[in-house]
């Protein structure tokens, strides 16, 4: 090796270093490419040879206070994957996480009742030895990949795939569940008085091209393009993240946005028509709205007190009745009566009666797609 | 029986636990998710030839195995009928 090699090499592990200046343990060799989130109180551990590739979009490692994240030896992690953990999450060694994929033990959410402030039990999750999870795909708290599975593109899993797990109480993953209550006043009220005038004057910025009630707020970036009328309700709130919330209304078209609802980051909304959105409604990361796809724009009316999780797709001319759930990764491309939950691809509405309670470590999972 | 008999190796073969009685739920027993449901409904068509409906996803229909086994010889019943 040259002189001139081994510059390169130092002033390269150098600034992954310093990307990766948030992790409890960094190993030897490892490799970060473009930009890495590293958030939360607890602990990241990052074993030797790990690669991070966030060339083509952020990766996000998120370990809540109290909670772990483990990534093993020569695991490499693509552009777009988000893990995010309440208590334990481990990726073994040689594995391989596609672009996108979201990882998390914990639905942060009750799927039942109308008070979703609540958070439910926490599952953890475990990618075995050379398991590789596809690009899109959703592990959802309690899933447990095998060693050498390979998790279809786009698939939501919440149990264990690939392998038959190993006898209850060997493996690290069977620790029964935890409660993690949300801290006092909760999630985006919780902020400082400074805080919420940053992010309303930030909202003020962002949105200064719609109608906007007061005390909306925006952590994050929000890009917006009106051409038609854009009303959003008082108390609204932009979530921050790796991506950021875009608003499109073409001309002549019409979003109505109601109070207190929640966007997480990276959704879409896009009007050609018309979209309508009722108050109190959360909306996960990466959700895409649009009223048009191939033909005419047909009207989208999402009810009060929804609650659309993560990647999920809401087709043209649906309509969701109050108090349902779309779950994780779900295409919806029927209308959604209220109260139920919606899940898979296309997605089957069932009672929200239909699910897991919370006994002995499990809860619903807001999940998606039937695993492939 | 052998309707009781298929359907409980679907399940303890897609789900990992083999430790359950007819009369357990499926939900609060944890033996079966939302998603799981999913994919139970989905085997219940293609193995029994029947059509399910969202109306039908509810729990008296699906929550325990013995539920499911009544549930199926009744839409085969309406089926042969039919």
């Amino acid at each position: 090796m040259t002189a001139s090699d081994l510059m390169r090499r130092l002033v390269s592990d150098l600034g992954s270093r310093m990307k990766l200046r948030g992790c409890a343990s960094v190993g030897r060799s490892t490799t970060v490419l473009g930009r890495i989130w590293v958030r939360g109180k607890g602990q990241v551990h990052l074993a030797e040879g790990v690669v991070l590739d966030a060339r083509s979009a952020p990766i996000e490692l998120y370990a809540h206070r109290g909670a772990e994240i483990r990534i093993g030896v020569g695991v490499r992690i693509e552009g777009g994957a988000s893990l995010e953990a309440v208590s334990q999450i481990a990726i073994g060694a040689g594995a391989k996480l596609g672009g996108f994929c979201k990882i998390l033990d914990n639905n942060f959410h009750l799927v039942g009742g109308w008070n979703r402030e609540q958070r439910p039990p926490s599952r953890p999750v475990t990618v075995e030895d050379r398991a590789e999870v596809g690009a899109r795909a959703i592990l959802l708290p309690g899933a447990r990949i095998g060693p050498g599975a390979v998790v279809p593109a786009g698939a939501v899993i919440s149990r264990t795939f690939g392998a038959k797990p190993a006898p209850s109480g060997s493996a690290e993953t069977s620790g029964t569940a935890q409660t993690h209550p949300l801290p006092p006043g909760g999630g985006p009220r919780s902020l400082s008085l400074v805080q919420a005038a940053v992010h309303i004057l930030r909202a003020a910025w962002y949105l200064r091209a719609c109608e906007r009630g007061p005390r909306v707020r925006a952590m994050g970036p929000v890009r917006v393009t009106n051409e038609g009328t854009i009303r959003i309700g008082d108390r609204a709130v932009f979530m921050g993240g790796m991506i950021a919330t875009t608003i499109s209304c073409r001309p002549g078209a019409s979003i109505e946005i109601g109070s207190s609802t929640i966007f997480n980051y990276g959704v879409s909304l896009e009007a050609c028509g018309s979209i309508r959105i009722g108050s109190r409604t959360m909306f996960g990361s990466l959700v895409r709205v649009a009223d048009r796809s191939d033909g005419p724009a047909r009207r989208i009316v999402i009810g009060d007190d929804v609650w659309i999780a993560h990647g999920a797709t809401i087709a043209p001319g649906v309509t969701i009745g109050s108090g349902s759930v779309v779950a994780a990764g779900s295409v919806v491309s029927c209308d959604v009566p209220p109260g139920s939950l919606a899940i898979g691809s296309p997605a089957r509405c069932m009672r929200l009666s239909l699910r897991s309670e919370q006994p002995r470590g499990a809860f619903a999972t807001p999940s998606g797609s039937v695993v492939g | 029986m052998i309707v009781r008999a298929r359907i409980r190796e679907f399940i303890v073969e897609s789900f990992f636990v083999d430790d359950f009685s007819d009369d357990d739920s499926f939900l609060r027993h944890s033996i079966i998710d939302s998603l799981g449901m999913l994919e139970l409904v989905a085997f219940l068509e293609k193995e029994f030839g029947i059509k399910v409906s969202d109306a039908e996803l509810v729990p008296e229909n699906l929550d325990s195995l013995t539920k499911v086994c009544a549930f199926v010889k009744r839409k085969k019943v309406v089926g042969t009928a039919a």
